[in-house]
């Protein structure tokens, strides 16, 4: 729908128009009473906005000349790229460079560059501030001499601190104990001078470059496997220097290979903080899980007596074929028994360890055995929840319980529904989860 | 009836109610507008909140607990004495107190409030806010963003248009949000944060300098020493930069050290921080597409921004001086307390409208067959700083053949990988059978303006519609564990209101006791005894005069103000 219709104006250039008829029509459909609406305003509104704001641009630029758009990024990056291709001198020049021909090239630049209408946000930020520093000082450079003396003193300061942590940062790359250690790093974070944006912008820059440069011959070195700047560290760095919030920037310093050796890593790299870190007090801190909660089903069915049976003989089987005939075995060997004795003793393990495992898998996460598994059974508590080992326990030891009646009992399971003599005993029931989620879908569908 | 606004913060907590003459905050039983976020039980079991609490921490660090709002919709529990405690659960206990101070205050029962969330606060964070205000009685109507309710205080406090930098350093999390202001409009345009920076994590910082420097393990000091640390840091924090500073007397150990907290010690240490912070910030400018130049006025909020570093940081990247008219201890519960008006369409506030974005892109996970072993690609539905209330749907298809069921993961971040990102949680819905790619289902993502979520899903070939609550949250709890989380919390009873005066005192003054020694010792202990004993005269002329006079007497002790 056209946007104009919707805020309720003719098409115009003045975005403070569509600003006052978007607030009109707002306080109509307010975005709690009306999402909907509210969405269909608001992208209006945009839409609106973003064509009254350009035309109203054009007709700037039709009466006046075109507002020069200030982009210091060029030269920043001309002087970075120095420090590239250059040695340390050059990296030293790069700094003690007089801002006013920084300033000059700056602009320099910009006239040769084309205009461009949208501006880099991105880089805008950090160096948006540096143009306004190199203008100031550049006035101030006039100003007086002993300010300029000042200043060399100060800049004097930064290009020896900038070359000292460069120097620390070669001798730990040369380390290749330490060298992913983060703790080892954090000198680079409490180096004076990192909260301007400038020298955080060129150290930045260099110690990508090293990195970068480390991490790609690491990689070259085929089959024989060489440290390399691990995520924990860059991601560090990243924090410092700000890397990925600005790809684009390193991406013009450095050839792609370069720039990728890193960003790939960072790309996988997130930070993971402690939360318990800063908390203070307390006994003591434990991490509870939560509690996988089994889907809710509103209808359920209760395992067969033929089907439970079933399970149950394949369930002994294969405790029998697996361990019980190793068992037999065993004890022939160990004890001279004959074969028949031996099958009787190994019969009697393999039952016992069958309680232990039916327990065991009955009350893991699996709620089941592989037999029950095999006709989608499974064993839950009266709430239809997850049988606690104890609750299991029990429910094992009830199940022996009523192995003597056995002669009756069989009998009596056959009339109780499914929920069998030892279930009731030990509160416990065997539901077919198949069928029951089945239903429950094809009732919620 | 009233709907009060609480700023639920990592450190304090705030609460304010709007009334016909603008917004008042509400005292606590103590007289005071901030309310440590701090809950400990004394050795009766009974409960205590706040500022009685924080100076208990030292004597009673394990039945008393500080800064959990940082564990907020994890799994993680708190044991206090015997008890075990969620983050949800000790949060609510503060929500109950500040409802109880409430509803002193205005002689009416209070049900609902408006409770402020940081910007950068996930989905599971959210819920368990929420959560935790159905916890302590109270019907939270909205959440609310808290550089946004700082923005709505300022925004109706200086009735000026434009585009406002709001940046919001607490005690433990780091917000920035970017709105625009024009005929009662508060527009947000982008928000961005960092949800493990604040004020504790420069003392932390700080104590880990010192201890690196001096060569000594954490491990090593007894949770006492730990705690009294910590305050002397907290407390030399506040001092970096005044003049006249005093070494700290430092027991570590079994040694005593003389520490010398010097501001270019201090900047070194915050250096790191502070950078962590500006990143943030550019985020959000670029989400905003607002450069520094185009941003009318930068508002600082939260305790920690009293720091001058980040004063002078914040000032260097704008180029100007940041306002801060408003006490920016208070600002968020005031915007809370308005919204709070808003909701209930106090008249005064009729021609005001507010919109939000979600910080965050929220998406789900799609089969990645390019490198399994990565695990799954995200596939972003909302992304970050879209306008809410909003609702989006992507259409996703089997990825092998006769699959049965379709799993849909919510994830929540910025990664690619969905490994990376937070794991929100997670619904199936059965398809029918079919070659891979035949079947396909059309994701509903919603986001409502309190930044929670809900997900729909519609299997296009039968048109059946699943809409499910997402299940396996961290830290959420089913109806059963409801009840029996709020029959533990009912438990748990309050001192009688006009005690906590008496009981602070005391607390302090065993604080004090603690961190001093020899003759001082002795004066502080026989102090406390005196006022025992016209407590237990329980002559209430007595004992106010007797409150008066051992404040005075503690006050010589530290003339530091704990909150």
């Amino acid at each position: 729908m056209n946007p104009w219709v919707i805020l309720g104006i003719e098409p115009c250039d003045d975005p403070r128009a569509v600003k006052r008829a978007y607030a009109v029509k707002l306080k109509q459909n307010r975005p709690d009473d009306n999402p909907e609406a509210f969405q269909q305003l608001h992208s209006a509104y945009k839409q609106a906005l973003k064509v009254a704001q350009t035309r109203a641009r054009s007709r700037q630029t039709g009466e006046a000349p075109p507002e020069s758009v200030v982009r210091p990024e060029p030269a920043v990056a001309e002087v970075a790229l120095e420090t590239v291709e250059a040695a340390d001198a050059i990296e030293a020049a790069v700094i003690s460079e007089p801002r006013a021909a920084v300033a000059t090239e700056a602009t320099s630049l910009q006239s040769n560059s084309e205009p461009a209408p949208e501006a880099e946000v991105g880089e805008a930020a950090a160096q948006a501030q540096s143009v306004e520093l190199i203008a100031n000082t550049c006035e101030e450079d006039t100003e007086a001499d002993k300010e300029q003396a000042a200043e060399d003193a100060a800049r004097q300061l930064r290009i020896d601190e900038y070359r000292r942590v460069l120097e620390v940062v070669d001798e730990v790359l040369r380390d290749p104990l330490t060298i992913n250690r983060e703790d080892r790093w954090h000198f680079l974070g409490t180096s004076p001078y990192m909260l301007e944006d400038e020298y955080n912008w060129n150290l930045g820059l260099a110690v990508f470059e090293r990195f970068a440069r480390f991490n790609q011959k690491a990689a070259n070195r085929k089959g024989k496997y060489r440290t390399h700047v691990t995520e924990n560290v860059l991601a560090y760095c990243d924090q410092l220097f700000g890397w990925s919030g600005n790809p684009r920037a390193y991406y013009q310093q450095f050839d792609e290979d370069l720039a990728d050796t890193l960003f790939d890593a960072l790309q996988l790299d997130s930070e993971e903080r402690d939360p318990t870190s800063a908390i203070r007090g307390g006994s003591k801190l434990i991490r509870q899980k939560t509690k996988v909660v089994a889907e809710q089903l509103n209808y359920y069915f209760f395992g067969s007596v033929l089907g439970r049976s079933v399970a149950v003989i394949l369930d002994i089987l294969l405790v029998h074929l697996t361990i019980g005939v190793f068992a037999t075995a065993i004890i022939m060997k160990v004890s001279g028994l004959s074969e028949s004795d031996a099958g009787l003793y190994g019969a009697l393990v393999s039952t016992g360890l069958y309680l232990i495992a039916t327990w065991l898998a009955e009350c893991s996460e699996w709620q089941t055995t592989p037999g029950k598994w095999l006709l989608g059974y499974r064993v839950t508590d009266k709430n239809f929840g997850r049988v606690g080992y104890w609750h299991g326990l029990w429910r094992s030891f009830s199940f022996l319980l009523t192995i003597p009646t056995y002669k009756i009992g069989w009998f009596i399971n056959c009339f109780l529904g499914g929920n069998l003599m030892h279930d009731r005993l030990s509160r416990t029931h065997v539901i077919n989860y198949r069928k029951s989620r089945e239903e429950h879908l094809r009732r919620q569908g | 009836m009233a709907i009060i606004g609480i700023d639920l913060g990592t450190t304090n907590s705030a609460c304010g109610v709007l009334q016909e003459d603008g917004v008042t905050l509400v005292p606590n039983r103590l007289g005071e507008l901030l309310t440590p976020s701090v809950v400990g039980l004394d050795d009766a079991g009974e409960l205590i909140v706040g500022r009685t609490a924080k100076e208990r921490l030292i004597n009673h660090s394990d039945r008393t607990v500080a800064a959990f709002k940082r564990l907020m919709g994890t799994d993680h529990k708190v044991k206090l004495g015997r008890q075990l405690f969620s983050a949800t659960e000790l949060s609510a206990l503060v929500l109950r107190a500040l409802k109880e101070d409430a509803e002193a205050f205005l002689g009416e029962e209070i049900t609902e409030a408006v409770i402020s969330v940081p910007a950068y606060f996930n989905d599971n964070q959210r819920h368990a806010t929420k959560l935790a205000g159905e916890l302590a009685g109270l019907k939270v109507e909205r959440l609310i963003n808290e550089p946004t309710a700082a923005a709505v205080a300022y925004g109706l406090h200086e009735k000026r248009e434009g585009n406002f930098l709001i940046l919001d350093l607490g005690g433990g999390t780091f917000d920035v949000s970017i709105l625009e202001f024009f005929d009662g409009i508060m527009e947000v345009h982008a928000s961005a944060g960092d949800n493990f920076l604040g004020g504790e994590d420069f003392v932390e910082a700080m104590i880990d300098s010192v201890l690196n420097e001096l060569n000594i393990e954490k491990s090593s000091l007894s949770p006492r020493q730990q705690q009294n640390l910590y305050m002397q840091m907290e407390s030399a924090k506040r001092r970096i930069g005044q003049p006249g500073a005093q070494p700290l007397e430092l027991e570590l150990g079994k040694e005593k050290v003389q520490w010398v907290a010097s501001s270019e010690w201090f900047e070194k240490v915050a250096t790191p921080l502070l950078l962590r912070a500006k990143r943030p910030i550019e985020r959000a400018m670029r989400d905003a597409d607002m450069p520094p130049q185009t941003i009318d006025e930068v508002v600082l909020v939260g305790g920690s921004t009293r720091m001058g570093l980040f004063r002078s940081m914040v000032g260097r990247m704008f180029g100007r001086l940041p306002s801060c008219h408003l006490d920016p201890d208070t600002v968020v519960a005031i915007g809370a307390a308005i919204q709070g008006g808003l909701k209930s369409r106090n008249a005064a506030l009729d021609d005001i409208v507010l919109t939000d974005v979600c910080p965050y892109t929220l998406g789900t996970g799609i089969v990645n067959e390019d490198s399994p072993d990565q695990g799954d690609y995200f596939l972003p539905i909302i992304d970050r700083n879209t306008v809410v209330p909003v609702s989006i749907v992507r259409q996703v298809c089997t990825a092998s053949d006769n699959q049965t069921e379709l799993r849909i993961d919510v994830y929540q971040g910025e990664n690619r990988l969905v490994k990376k990102n937070v794991y929100l949680g997670e619904l199936s819905v059965p398809v029918p059978k079919g070659p891979r790619g035949q079947e396909a289902v059309d994701i509903r993502y919603s986001y409502d303006m309190n930044g929670l979520l809900e997900v729909d899903v519609k299997v296009i070939s039968n048109g059946k519609t699943y809409n499910k609550l997402i299940e396996f949250t961290p830290g959420a709890l089913n109806e059963k564990e409801k009840t029996a989380a709020l029959e533990k919390l009912a438990a748990l009873k309050f001192h009688p209101r006009e005690d906590e005066v008496n009981r602070a005192l005391v607390a302090r003054g065993e604080r004090l006791y603690e961190s001093c020694l020899g003759p001082q010792r002795d004066a502080i202990s026989r102090a406390l005894g005196e006022f025992d004993r016209i407590l237990n005269g329980q002559n209430q002329t007595e004992i106010k005069k007797a409150q008066a006079s051992l404040q005075e007497f503690l006050d010589r002790f530290d003339g530091e103000d704990w909150i």
